[in-house]
């Protein structure tokens, strides 16, 4: 081999484009080994698994198609549920501390607040997902079940034994997961109203509008495309959190809640679910068989698809949000 | 009757001198309305309060209205919300009197305390009722606008900082409670030790349970996957902030930067799918099979596959870490001044040389952080490892079994319902979350505060 081949293969540029392949080949790994995976399902069950029945059984070699039931719908309605109410608590929340850092704030309270979040934005959601438990015990027992599950309270509850008692429930789930998405919405929302121009705000402070008169014609019209892609951010986060709503909620439900927009009970997602399916951790999903594990794969693809929609309006946004900043 | 909207305009002595009467009452009413609001949180937090919810209620309504007749003379306004605000209050009083103390209905499977509902429409009152008052104490001025809405967006800042400091001083009051020191000293064993021994002739066996509480091989673990991650993801993201800076495209930057972002965006469970297909590809007994599942040796010198090896999870764990680190170089790269970047260039340093030299030097502070920051990620990541992970009791090298202190955590709550033996580490839970706590919230704030300081050394002038 002749030096100067070899030179052209040590090429720094070279070098930096094959380790920056790694993402994009890790994605598209990804991609093709959840689409290949879920074939099995899709050839065997069909629209079945879109189905309200989901039951986590022993699979038998060459069992009957209809002997399996793997309906995703619960799943995609847990989701659902857990998304509003993650995003419909979390979003005001950060608005309004974003909205205080950035235009209600003097002296050094902005940094104070700015350091604060990024502090928690290092908590892992393990913390919350343990918490839940203890917050279970402070607040949702006493407000959701009267003072104890057994009949023998005092006073005692109308029907005995309605939540689950392992400190479970959707309302809890999408709280603690609440107070996952705060300290990560809070920086891009804050980003996003930073970038409003000072010269915007001044002209209109000067025209005589006070502060929030501002806030609500200039720097939120202004910082649109980019709240509504940190908003978009955060539901794909609670989309695809799987720890807190596995501790908090639940591993699977076998079917819709009854009535249906119940948050006491339990309605798994789809995340924790695909885990479930999965298996790899639990002696529980030893019995889950081929055909289990490839709804696992294409319960994945579906999670993959929405994120790609979601990333994509999210990169159409900011482009928008660039191009303005620059006329 | 003609409507003033800003009475403070005419500067008149007596008319400031008659808005004292409408100042007290206002005053009085923001401080009352603001104890609803702490009383409102407090019922929601105990339900023994709920007796002073009906009162409250009737109280805020009272305020409204002797403040709506105050601003009627004073300022000559009628603001009939106020009326409408305090007819409200009036009627959710009346509500909340004739609630029983458990609601229950629509077939939902729970029932709710009468003290949730009260709670929220204080908070709903006291915070509107705070709203005017605060409005009409600074006399309508332009001013008051902003001064009223303080109390709404601070709210819910101090809401959530109410939940986050619950949670970290539960978690530290309860950790140092279970502290032990021996926890930090041994590393956790469960496992059978078999004893074969002759007895006339014939080898009889006889099972020696060891049990080891401790939790020293999954600190060691976790520092193993923030070393791995960091050794891992700290080329590749360099090199895709760097590429997507220098060299790229737009197209091709483009499609890394979509990759690199999706990445981190896309739920960790996908990721762990992939990687459990991933491990079902080498066969049992090949050199791969033991580099990706990790094995190790028992106390009887047997030897045992774990669910993945440290390697195995680092990898995947590195693909979240690789958008931190590559997102803060080219932070970092951007924040060079173009004069500097060609002035190295004029002077006839090629590109290479100016990268090596000048650019990643000047950048060093945020890769830094994007490093701790990517290490903090490791030590919390569960999701890509909660399904690959064990026990690690078999000990701690790149090619053991993975195990972590989050995973321990998660471990305790799925493992106690099997009489698995790290359910006997339940009580000691809370000292697993707080020594996580440390790691991860004290890996960040280092990140935090590396940022200000090197930034400032590097670029103050």
């Amino acid at each position: 081999m002749k030096l100067s081949n070899l030179k052209f293969v040590l090429n720094i540029k070279t070098l930096f484009f094959i380790l920056a392949l790694v993402p994009v080949i890790a994605l598209i790994l990804i991609t093709v080994n959840l689409a290949v995976g879920s074939v099995h399902a899709i050839n065997t069950l069909g629209l079945r698994l879109f189905s309200n029945t989901f039951t986590l059984g022993v699979e038998q070699i060459n069992a009957n198609p209809a002997s399996l039931h793997y309906g995703l719908l619960p799943a995609l309605w847990g989701t659902f549920l857990v998304v509003l109410i993650s995003v419909c608590i979390a979003f005001p929340v950060s608005l309004a501390i974003a909205i205080l850092a950035n235009d209600f704030s003097r002296g050094h309270l902005g940094t104070i607040i700015r350091w604060f979040i990024g502090v928690l934005s290092g908590i892992p959601p393990i913390i919350y997902a343990l918490m839940g438990a203890v917050f279970f015990g402070w607040f949702f027992f006493p407000k959701f079940a009267g003072q104890g599950l057994s009949a023998s309270t005092n006073p005692p509850l109308p029907l005995p034994g309605m939540l689950p008692t392992d400190a479970s429930c959707t309302l809890l789930g999408g709280l603690m997961l609440s107070l996952l998405l705060i300290p990560f919405l809070t920086p891009l929302l804050d980003d996003a109203l930073h970038s409003v121009p000072g010269d915007l705000k001044e002209a209109s402070l000067s025209l005589g509008a006070n502060r929030w008169h501002t806030v609500k014609t200039i720097t939120i019209p202004f910082a649109l495309p980019g709240i509504i892609s940190a908003l978009l951010l955060g539901i794909l986060t609670s989309l695809g959190e799987s720890i807190i709503v596995a501790y908090c909620i639940g591993f699977t439900s076998s079917a819709l809640p009854k009535p249906i927009f119940d948050i006491l009970q339990r309605a798994a997602p789809l995340t924790s679910t695909i885990a479930m399916l999965a298996g790899g951790g639990f002696s529980l999903s030893t019995t889950v068989g081929p055909v289990g594990k490839s709804v696992a794969s294409f319960a994945g693809l579906l999670l993959l698809i929405i994120a790609f929609v979601i990333l994509g309006v999210t990169f159409y946004l900011q482009l928008k949000m660039k191009r303005r900043l620059v006329q | 009757m003609k409507k003033n909207v800003y009475p403070d305009n005419i500067n008149n002595g007596r008319r400031r001198n008659k808005l004292n009467n409408l100042r007290v009452a206002a005053s009085i009413a923001t401080l009352f309305t603001a104890g609803a609001i702490i009383m409102g949180g407090l019922i929601l937090s105990f339900n023994s309060l709920d007796v002073f919810s009906v009162p409250l209620l009737f109280v805020i309504a009272g305020l409204l209205v002797t403040l709506f007749f105050f601003v009627r003379r004073e300022l000559k306004i009628s603001q009939y919300w106020l009326i409408v605000l305090a007819l409200m209050a009036l009627g959710s009083g009346v509500l909340v009197s004739l609630l029983p103390t458990y609601l229950q209905g629509l077939h939902v499977h729970g029932i709710i305390h009468r003290s949730f509902v009260s709670g929220l429409l204080l908070l709903a009152f006291g915070l509107s009722g705070v709203y005017y008052s605060l409005f009409y104490r600074l006399s309508a001025k332009p001013r008051a606008f902003d001064v009223a809405r303080y109390p709404i967006i601070i709210f819910f800042t101090i809401t959530a900082l109410v939940a986050y400091s619950l949670i970290v001083i539960h978690i530290v009051q309860n950790g140092v409670v279970q502290w032990q020191w021996s926890l930090f000293t041994t590393a956790f064993q469960s496992q059978s030790h078999i004893i074969e021994t002759w007895q006339n002739g014939w080898p009889t066996f006889s099972v020696n349970p060891i049990y080891r509480a401790g939790i020293l091989n999954h600190i060691i673990g976790t520092l193993m996957l923030m070393f791995l991650t960091s050794v891992i993801s700290l080329p590749i993201g360099v090199s895709v902030g760097v590429f997507i800076h220098e060299y790229a495209g737009a197209k091709l930057g483009g499609i890394i930067n979509f990759s690199t972002t999706a990445l981190r965006s896309i739920s960790g469970i996908i990721l762990a799918v992939t990687a459990i297909d991933l491990l079902a590809v080498p066969k049992l007994g090949t050199l791969w099979f033991s580099i990706f599942h990790g094995f190790g040796h028992d106390v009887n010198g047997m030897i045992q596959y774990g669910r993945s090896s440290f390697l195995f999870a680092s990898a995947f764990i590195s693909l979240l870490v690789i958008p931190v680190i590559a997102k803060s170089t080219q932070e970092g790269l951007n924040s060079i001044p173009v004069d500097v970047r060609e002035g190295s260039l004029a002077m006839g340093a090629s590109k290479d040389f100016t990268l090596f030299h000048l650019q990643l030097p000047w950048s060093l502070p945020n890769i830094i952080t994007g490093l701790m920051l990517g290490c903090a990620e490791a030590a919390g990541a569960l999701t890509i490892i909660f399904l690959l992970s064990g026990v690690g009791q078999y000990g701690v090298s790149p090619l053991n079994e993975t195990t972590s202190l989050a995973y321990l955590i998660f471990d305790i709550k799925f493992w106690q319902s099997l009489g698995d033996p790290v359910s006997n580490l339940k009580n000691s839970q809370f000292v697993v979350a707080f020594v996580l706590l440390i790691m991860t919230v004290g890996f960040t704030t280092i990140a935090l505060i590396l940022k200000r300081n090197l930034s400032k050394r590097y670029k103050g002038v």
